[in-house]
């Protein structure tokens, strides 16, 4: 019965992927397409391996684009959930208009974020550089996205901006579900605020945290709209990615054949990733439901 | 000395009144049992002293040192949760050390208490294990462990039990009472099944709608109920609760005309009611016999439901006619909604009773077992040792409420 649909994704996922990475072992140009690529074997992976370019793309991925944004949502994700499952903002009847406003970044999609948050930080007229200057924070306007000083702490602000709501939410539903009765065991115990969020709180929403953690690897390091719409991978190539690189070596450069060996690297750490997924995860779902 | 006193404790929702001006004292190594229907306070209570809850009103004192403002874990007071509660991730041993942990107790004497209390409930061997891994039995008894590691005056149990089966469930009851045995702790239960109030209480306090209506030994609740609810609560079958005016009073005595043309002389202190009064006949279905009464105090019982439990034998009868709409309602599901009705009898007989259904058989009441309650639902006071022969009947079921009154 599943057999039709084995081989139709086998065929659209199999196709591009075998003639990729063909394409990674030949001098395709987009400009000759119809000539095809000379076979040139590793050269394309070896000029990559030996380029200083390409470590600081592979650092701006895995560092700045990947770790950091992942790190800050995490963390802000969990301080949120628990700011908003407090029972302060229950008492003042907050919760449901917080939660509400919450969505609200999540609601926006990542072109409309990403073009807000350029007009917002512009160097000129933007509305962040009035503020800091009104308070009296900065004398001269900050160029966010052109500063190499600030340019990728403005993409993590703008990446963390537009999906901490999804992050905030799942942990908020992790914490909703933690047994009132274990909180109030730990509290009979003597344990106080800090020591039952350590003790009660944060074990409990661990697997939360790996799933959503691992998730969130995967959403950003292969992402390509946040970088490319805030910066086109400028100043310079200061922020170029993977993904971006990729972009600009096929249909910028025109070297489709090298693209392809970029794809299959990013492809590889993919992998790999996926892999973790699968032996902490994923591995244990079927467990569970076989 | 570890007694627990509350005096006029209350605990209010917004306008929801849960405890309502609770006075009571408990001495120090007692078990006392709350038992009451389901929403009639009895958890709020226990929240209340173990502190989860803030009273309302009034004081609760451990070992004569004033506690209702002090935190949880600083009262003495340990509690055993209904659903366990262990913390799911840390082993057993993780789970009974953690309060010593808290408290900054040295590592080798958390780990010399942790290994008495699992010697004393017999877990020795699953210290290493997560809760995970344990029998529905065993956690309880890591929960209890838990409690019991910090040395605690008060151990508190929210219905411990009711989550085990019903075999586990009679094991532990033994158990538990072993260990108020062989622990120096005052111990607080809330159950809704009076099984177990009955079988491991000193002491009793019969709760409805956040109020006291009786606290006694299990024998004072049962042969000296103090109201017509503690009457139907406690005991299973539920005592049949039979409506009745008043024929004559006599010193010590009352004569009764009940429904079914019965005429019974009962022991009682004939105070505050007169002939002509409304009253309600209270017997134990275990109180009553099948055969002729050479005294002539018996009735015809139609029976229409036979329950055979192999020890025991539970008639389902009616006094007098109309059997044939009993049985109707019997089969239609209704029974149980009109068990207790004005002219229903239950009656507990020994297991190799050879009554057939639908047959008329003669039910003997011997006057010296039964009670009487005024039309306010308060009991007359029973001559002392009044029916105290009797053993109590253990039967674990939970008994329905008073609805006969209302069918009246």
């Amino acid at each position: 019965m599943l057999a039709p649909i084995f081989f139709f994704l086998a065929f659209f996922y199999g196709y591009p992927t075998l003639s990729n990475l063909y394409n990674s072992f030949t001098d395709l140009s987009l400009l000759g397409l119809k000539r095809g690529g000379e076979f040139i074997g590793l050269r394309n992976y070896v000029e990559l391996l030996s380029s200083r370019d390409f470590y600081r793309v592979f650092w701006n991925t895995l560092f700045w684009l990947t770790a950091v944004s992942v790190v800050l949502r995490l963390v802000l994700g969990l301080a949120l959930a628990l700011l908003l499952n407090s029972m302060t903002l229950r008492r003042w009847r907050l919760a449901t208009v917080s939660r509400l406003l919450l969505l609200v970044p999540w609601a926006t999609p990542p072109i409309v974020a990403v073009v807000v948050w350029r007009w917002l930080l512009d160097g000129r007229q933007g509305f962040v550089n009035g503020a800091l200057q009104g308070l009296g924070l900065i004398d001269r306007p900050i160029a966010f996205l052109a500063n190499v000083d600030v340019v990728w702490p403005s993409i993590v602000t703008i990446i963390v901006w537009n999906t901490l709501p999804l992050v905030t939410l799942t942990f908020l539903a992790g914490l909703q579900s933690v047994p009132p009765e274990l909180e109030e065991a730990a509290e009979m115990d003597g344990a106080g605020a800090v020591q039952r969020f350590f003790h009660v709180t944060l074990p409990h929403l661990m697997p939360t945290v790996v799933v959503m953690a691992l998730l969130l690897v995967f959403w950003t390091f292969n992402n390509f709209v946040y970088v490319w719409l805030a910066t086109g991978a400028g100043p310079g190539l200061f922020t170029n990615v993977l993904a971006t690189e990729i972009y600009i070596k096929g249909f910028i450069d025109f070297e489709l054949g090298y693209s392809s060996s970029v794809g299959m690297v990013m492809a590889a750490l993919m992998a790999v990733l996926g892999l973790v997924y699968f032996r902490f995860v994923a591995l244990r779902e079927f467990r569970e439901i076989l | 000395m570890a007694d627990l006193n509350l005096r006029r404790v209350s605990k209010r929702f917004g306008d929801v009144t849960a405890v309502a001006e609770i006075d009571l004292e408990i001495a120090h190594r007692e078990f006392v049992v709350i038992v009451g229907p389901s929403g009639c306070g009895k958890s709020t209570l226990l929240r209340v002293i173990a502190g989860l809850e803030e009273l309302t009103t009034g004081e609760i004192h451990v070992g004569g040192e004033p506690v209702h403002r002090t935190p949880p874990a600083k009262r003495g007071i340990a509690m055993v949760f209904q659903n366990y509660a262990l913390y799911p991730h840390k082993t057993v041993a993780g789970n009974m050390g953690f309060a010593l942990r808290m408290a900054k107790v040295p590592g080798p004497e958390i780990e010399r208490r942790v290994i008495e209390a699992a010697r004393i409930l017999q877990i020795e061997d699953l210290l290493e294990r997560k809760p995970r891994q344990l029998s529905g039995g065993q956690r309880q008894r890591v929960a209890i462990g838990r409690a019991i590691v910090r040395e605690p005056k008060v151990v508190l149990f929210d219905e411990p039990l009711s989550n085990l089966d019903a075999a586990l469930r009679v094991d532990m009851r033994v158990e538990l009472a072993r260990l108020h045995g062989s622990i120096d702790a005052t111990m607080v239960y809330v159950t809704h099944d009076q099984t177990e109030a009955m079988t491991m209480a000193d002491k009793i306090v019969v709760l409805r709608e956040g109020r006291i209506e009786q606290v006694g030994s299990p024998m004072t609740i049962y042969h000296h109920p103090a109201n017509v609810f503690v009457a139907g609560f406690i005991g299973s079958p539920r005592m049949n609760l039979l409506p009745g005016t008043v024929r004559a009073t006599a010193d010590g005595a009352v004569t009764v005309d009940v429904a079914g043309g019965l005429r019974i002389t009962v022991p009682a202190e004939a105070t505050g009611i007169a002939a002509g009064d409304p009253v309600t006949l209270g017997v134990r279905p275990e109180d009553l016999a099948i055969g002729p009464d050479p005294q002539g105090t018996a009735f015809d019982l139609d029976v229409y439901v036979i329950e055979p439990l192999g020890g025991e034998t539970i008639l389902y009868g009616q006094i007098g006619g109309q059997i044939e709409e009993r049985i109707e309602e019997h089969d239609a599901g209704r029974l149980e909604d009109r068990a207790g009705g004005a002219r229903t009898l239950v009656v507990k007989t020994q297991g190799g009773a050879t009554v057939r259904n639908r047959q008329r058989v003669p039910v003997r009441v011997v006057p010296e077992v039964c009670h009487l309650f005024d039309r306010a639902g308060v009991a007359l006071p029973r001559p002392a040792g009044a029916g105290d022969v009797t053993p109590p009947e253990t039967e674990a079921e939970e008994p329905e409420r008073m609805q006969g009154e209302k069918l009246r």
